[in-house]
């Protein structure tokens, strides 16, 4: 069977007032069904942009030069925004890193899990049996008490709360892949960790694929199955997840992580990076 | 290697006594930084960690003198400032000898403000006449020892870089050549690149310039590799304090053994693939 998704040499820039400054520079991946896969870079490297492309989500300003990606064998980029309406949501869904400020701060998050649902359902699903099901789903996934946990506004609750309903709102409707961005970088190690482990293994029960983004090459390394390497625009390295972040053969995944203090034992270890790593001078038009 | 602690010799340039702040919270006291001591010797780097909540920016805070505890002493350079408020604290002589660092310098610099200037205010408001004259030179000197090249000097905030701007904020710090400055997650909002060339910053400085610091952060993982001693806080008490690389191998509180097994390894698998077909 194919891949779930498949990107082929997806180029596209931002217009600004100097013309066009790019943004991913002809990358190419694919993602198995039910596969975890990391996304790995530093501020600018274009991870973001590759998850919000695939989501559909760019802003006006935005100029895809080439490229195709497909879902299924449907390339998304020639959808109209009504059919890309129709996949977003029920078959690839998103987690934000900042949940409280991706949920409604003046509804209670029960009632906006079930707009979720409600929208997304095709079946015309009446909004008591969508709060059972929105119930059900925080209850699998390891929120304490959702049947109170709904009523609550996202004020009232802590960031790794807000982030556990942000999974829940993803999974509601049954997708078939997540594009996780950040979801874990605003939290606490120790939230981290219980996020984490929630989203991975709930994904991973119900055959999920997953599109992780991350700068932490430790994170992607403990809880994906193929990592990516991003800089510049560019995919630089690719390969089995523990393998090319314990072990990366690219001198900017190297050099990445020698500034890491993972491993290390003393500070004079930490190296900061020097030079330049992508090999086509910048500025260079998509 | 860092220096251990016992090679820190000499009067404490910072002691903290049974700091305590609290805040009402329907009647009752909420405590923020709750019966907290320790000391800082010179040239010591303390790296203060907890989770958001913790207490460790109101701790700094309180050292800083930019919030009055509610209870409890803070000595610095042999002066008992704790009943100097924030506002009469900016007109003492100590006042130089401590210095801050914030998190975002994008937000704590001041955007019509070039490089130059802000880096030359603290000098025009607590330098020395003879201070006054030289300052070009100092400012040179001070953005040299933080890493920021002569060139950007004339750079507003907006036209530098996350790391450019953290340089200028710490090259503000030094100027006037203090002996303790706080760091309050100066590496959160930076890439790893950046975050490495902040810490070996740091580490020159104090050998350079003998300053002592309080590194405060989140991230135990990195904080560990650049202190002497570390500060564990959890809900505004501290769990547990001693010597970095023995918190960090051989933790004592629970809560710090919990902080330590929630920080991500390479190459650990927390979750594996379930295969389906």
């Amino acid at each position: 069977m194919a891949r779930l998704l498949e990107i082929d040499n997806l180029a596209l820039g931002f217009e600004g007032s100097g013309g066009i400054v790019p943004a991913l520079r002809g990358i190419s991946f694919g993602l198995e069904r039910g596969e975890c896969l990391a996304l790995v870079g530093e501020s600018g490297s274009g991870k973001s942009v590759t998850g919000m492309t695939i989501m559909g989500l760019l802003g006006a300003n935005a100029r895809i030069s080439s490229g195709s990606i497909r879902l299924d064998g449907t390339n998304l980029l020639d959808l109209s925004e009504a059919e890309m309406r129709n996949i977003r949501g029920r078959r690839i869904a998103m987690v934000f890193q900042n949940a409280k400020a991706s949920l409604n701060p003046i509804r209670r998050v029960g009632d906006t899990l079930v707009d979720i649902v409600r929208a997304h359902d095709r079946s015309g699903v009446s909004r008591k049996d969508a709060l059972r099901k929105v119930i059900g789903i925080m209850g699998q996934i390891g929120i304490p008490m959702p049947e109170h946990r709904v009523r609550n506004y996202p004020s009232e609750l802590s960031g790794g709360m807000c982030q556990r309903i942000g999974i829940a709102a993803a999974l509601a409707c049954e997708p078939e892949m997540i594009v996780a961005d950040e979801p874990t970088s605003a939290l606490d190690v120790t939230t981290q960790q219980i996020v984490m482990d929630m989203l991975i293994s709930a994904c991973r029960e119900r055959g999920v694929a997953v599109i992780f983004i991350t700068h932490d090459l430790a994170l992607a390394s403990e809880y994906c199955d193929r990592g990516i390497v991003m800089n510049s625009g560019r995919i630089l390295e690719e390969g089995n997840a523990v393998q090319i972040f314990t072990a990366p053969t690219h001198p900017y995944t190297r050099a990445l992580l020698d500034a890491l203090p993972y491993g290390k034992t003393s500070a004079d270890e930490l190296k900061p990076m020097t030079g330049n790593y992508s090999d086509q001078p910048e500025g260079m038009k998509t | 290697m860092t220096i251990g602690a016992s090679e820190h010799t000499g009067n404490p340039i910072l002691r903290v006594l049974a700091a305590t702040k609290f805040y009402m919270i329907g009647g009752s006291r909420m405590y923020a930084v709750d019966d907290v001591s320790f000391d800082v010797r010179p040239s010591e780097i303390l790296g203060v960690v907890g989770e958001s909540g913790s207490g460790k920016t109101t701790l700094s805070r309180i050292v800083a003198r930019l919030i009055d505890q509610d209870d409890g002493r803070v000595i610095f350079d042999g002066a008992d400032i704790t009943g100097t408020s924030g506002a009469r604290f900016g007109k003492s002589p100590k006042r130089r000898l401590l210095q801050m660092v914030f998190q975002d310098p994008l937000a704590s610099l001041n955007p019509r403000f070039r490089a130059f200037e802000a880096i030359a205010n603290p000098v025009r408001r607590l330098g020395t006449p003879e201070e006054k004259r030289n300052i070009r030179d100092l400012i040179v000197e001070a953005a040299s020892h933080a890493g920021l090249p002569e060139r950007l000097l004339n750079s507003y905030p907006h036209q530098l870089s996350g790391g450019q701007r953290a340089r200028v904020d710490i090259a503000r710090a030094i100027v006037l050549k203090p002996k303790l400055v706080l760091l309050d997650e100066p590496t959160s909002a930076l890439d790893a690149s950046l975050q490495a060339h902040v810490i070996q910053t740091i580490l020159r400085l104090r050998s350079e310039l003998g300053v002592a610091f309080i590194f405060v952060s989140h991230d135990l993982n990195l904080v560990r590799l650049i202190s002497d001693r570390l500060l564990v806080m959890h809900r505004g008490k501290v769990v547990e304090q001693g010597g970095a690389q023995e918190v960090f191998e051989n933790p004592s509180a629970d809560y710090t053994k919990q902080l330590i097994s929630a920080i991500p390894m390479l190459g650990r698998r927390r979750t594996e693939a379930k295969v389906t077909a």
